[in-house]
Formats: structure tokens, C-alpha cells, sequence
């Protein structure tokens, strides 16, 4: 069971027009044997960009946001429905990703570079790679090697 | 060791200089490649066909056939003779000898055998326990994990069972239309230094502050 997001730009139009653009969308959910979860208004807005649609320029759009089931095989009649609805300006369908649970480590990030775990564990690798030295407190008084 | 001596052919010197060996001669062995064309100067030379009257042609022709016959027959007499000599030199002694031999030959590869048996026979159960072992610990994990898939499957049925009230269906859509119509929501917000989160678009603090815009 997918749920996908449906991302609707609507023409600007009144509220009892919209109520019956957004019935007719969702019953187009309902036919194909899906069902809605959430339906959200995402308000009225100038689109970043003119856009032209069935003819039309339109400066702004009602976005709106459903959240359904319906069966995979089914999305791309229900975009090509969408596309014929004059009512309705762009339509986009993605799959909705669970919300990943990220901790949050600000805390250890702000530390002073020395404090921090992975710096710590960059020297210590670093560390690994350095030659042996010879140490000049080890009895000889002399410099053993070719200087 | 031929080209080694064409080599030194070409160096004007004999196979002598490199080996003392008196049995070691040089072979003359010099060709053309196939590939290399006739020469220009040979193009058009027809080479002349050696005539051979028909008498003296007789005559080699059964010179040859007695040298023939007479060198088969000589080496079919030393075949024989040798063959002879070979088997009047066998004495009963020597074939006892070997019989043992061989039977003694025989027995140790025999125990042999039966030792080599014995470490492969062990070896081949403790194999076969191993890989039984292996099988089990893999069915036991493969149905692990099954069992967790089926958990994970029974869960989310659990999970949408429970929240399936709330789904839209084509009862209630009117009232969740005009809900949402009436109710616009905004996941746009700006934060502060001090992390506060201001949820909404143009949402400012307070007058003096001015949210940053996301």
C-alpha cells in the first residue's frame, strides 16, 4: 500500500467553485478504488513564475495537497484525468516518504575543532601513518643516522 | 640449436668452435619463406624436366625394389634374433623375485588404501555434519526471518486499522472539504538565535523583529 502525495495548483476561483473542483478531484480518487487521508490547503499564492495552462496565463494559484491511496496501476489515468481539468493548473504525484528520524548534534558540532569526535579520529589515523622518529633522549649522544 | 649454427655460419665459423663433440654436424637449412615471391630473374626460367631413358629407369626401379627387400628382410632377422636372446636371458629366479615384489607391492598399497579409507571416510562425516549444522542455523534464520516480515505486515494492518477512521471516503468528503477550504496551513518558519521557531510566513516575533523568510 503506497500513499501518494498529490500537489494541485487550482485556478483562483470562489469558495464554492473550489469546494466543487476539489469534489470532483477526489471522487476521481474514489472511482479508482482509492481513498483520501488528508486533504490540506496550502492557501493562495503568487506561483514563482507565470504559468499556461489550457490556454491561459495565470499569475497565482490555490495549492492544495492530498495525501491518498489508490492503486499504482491507477496514477497515471488519475494524472491524465487531471490533465483534462480545466480547473486545475499543474498537478504533480510523488510517493510519500516517511519522516526520518535524525538526532540532532548541534551540540557536539559547535565544540572547539579538538574537542569534536571525528577530528579526534582523523589525528589519531593520521597518527598511524607517521614514520617512526628516532628520539634524541634515548642515551646517545650523537645523531646515529645520515643528517 | 639449428639457427644457433646458421648463426654462426654467417659468422664464418664451423660447429667445431662452439663444441668439440666430433658426432655434432652442421645442417645446411636455409629457405625461402613461403611468403617471399619467386626471384625476377627466375620469373620466366622453365626448370628442364630430366630425361631418363626407359632401360636405365628399369633398371633403378628393380635395383631399388632388391635393396627394398633385402633391408626388410635383414631387419625382420635382427627383430627376430634380439626377440629370441631376450627371452632365453630370463631366469626362473629373476620372475620369482619380481612376482614378490610385486605382491608386496601390492599388499602395502592395500594398507595403504585402507588407511587413506579411514581419514577420508571421517572426513567426509565431519563435512557432512558441518554443512547439516549450516542448513539448520539457515532455516532457523531464514524463518526468523519470515516470522519478523509477517510481524512487521501484522503491524502496519494494526497501525491503518486504527487510524482508519479518519480516512477521507466519499461520505464525509464535503466536510472535509470545507474544512480544509476554511482551514489553510502554512509549514513555512523562521527561527531565532536562540532556536525559538516561529511557525507561518510573515509571521514576525514581535513588531521590532522581522522574521527571517525560509
Amino acid at each position: 500500500m503506497i500513499t501518494y502525495e498529490l500537489c494541485l495548483l487550482l485556478r483562483v476561483m470562489p469558495k464554492k467553485e473550489l469546494a466543487a473542483t476539489l469534489k470532483r478531484t477526489a471522487t476521481a480518487i474514489f472511482d479508482k478504488s482509492g481513498f483520501i487521508r488528508k486533504i490540506e490547503n496550502l492557501g493562495t499564492r503568487d506561483m514563482p513564475y507565470k504559468t499556461s495552462s489550457h490556454g491561459v496565463v495565470y499569475n497565482k494559484a490555490s495549492y492544495f495537497l492530498i495525501e491518498m491511496n489508490v492503486p499504482p496501476s491507477t496514477v497515471e489515468e488519475l494524472k491524465e484525468e487531471y490533465s483534462r481539468d480545466v480547473d486545475i493548473i499543474r498537478r504533480r504525484v510523488y510517493k510519500k516518504i516517511p519522516p526520518s528520524e535524525a538526532e540532532c548534534t548541534l551540540h557536539e558540532e559547535m565544540l572547539p575543532a579538538p574537542y569534536r569526535k571525528d577530528v579526534q579520529e582523523l589525528i589519531a589515523s593520521s597518527k598511524k601513518l607517521q614514520k617512526p622518529r628516532f628520539s634524541y633522549n634515548s642515551g646517545l649522544d650523537y645523531y646515529p643516522f645520515q643528517k | 640449436m639449428l639457427r644457433v649454427l646458421n648463426c654462426l655460419k654467417g659468422l664464418q665459423l664451423g660447429a667445431e668452435a662452439l663444441s668439440p663433440n666430433p658426432t655434432l654436424q652442421t645442417v645446411r637449412w636455409r629457405r625461402k619463406p613461403r611468403w617471399i615471391p619467386k626471384a625476377r630473374s627466375k620469373l620466366f626460367k622453365i626448370p628442364e624436366i630430366p630425361k631418363i631413358p626407359k632401360e636405365e629407369n628399369d633398371e633403378l626401379a628393380r635395383l631399388f625394389n632388391n635393396y627394398r627387400t633385402q633391408m626388410k628382410s635383414i631387419r625382420r632377422h635382427f627383430t627376430y634374433k634380439y626377440c629370441t636372446h631376450m627371452q632365453k636371458t630370463e631366469n626362473l629366479n629373476q620372475k620369482l623375485e619380481e612376482e614378490a615384489d610385486l605382491r608386496r607391492c601390492i599388499e602395502l598399497n592395500d594398507k595403504w588404501n585402507v588407511e587413506v579409507k579411514k581419514t577420508r571416510e571421517a572426513r567426509i562425516a565431519a563435512d557432512i555434519e558441518k554443512e547439516v549444522e549450516l542448513a539448520e542455523d539457515r532455516v532457523l534464520e531464514r524463518q526468523r526471518i519470515n516470522a519478523e516480515k509477517l510481524e512487521e505486515a501484522e503491524k502496519l494492518v494494526r497501525e491503518q486499522k486504527a487510524v482508519a477512521h479518519t480516512f477521507i471516503t466519499s461520505e464525509n468528503i464535503d466536510e472535509a472539504i470545507d474544512k480544509a477550504i476554511s482551514n489553510e496551513v502554512d509549514y513555512n518558519f523562521s527561527i531565532d538565535l536562540e532556536g525559538n521557531k516561529y511557525m507561518g510566513r510573515t509571521k514576525s516575533p514581535d513588531e521590532e523583529k522581522i522574521a527571517v523568510k525560509q
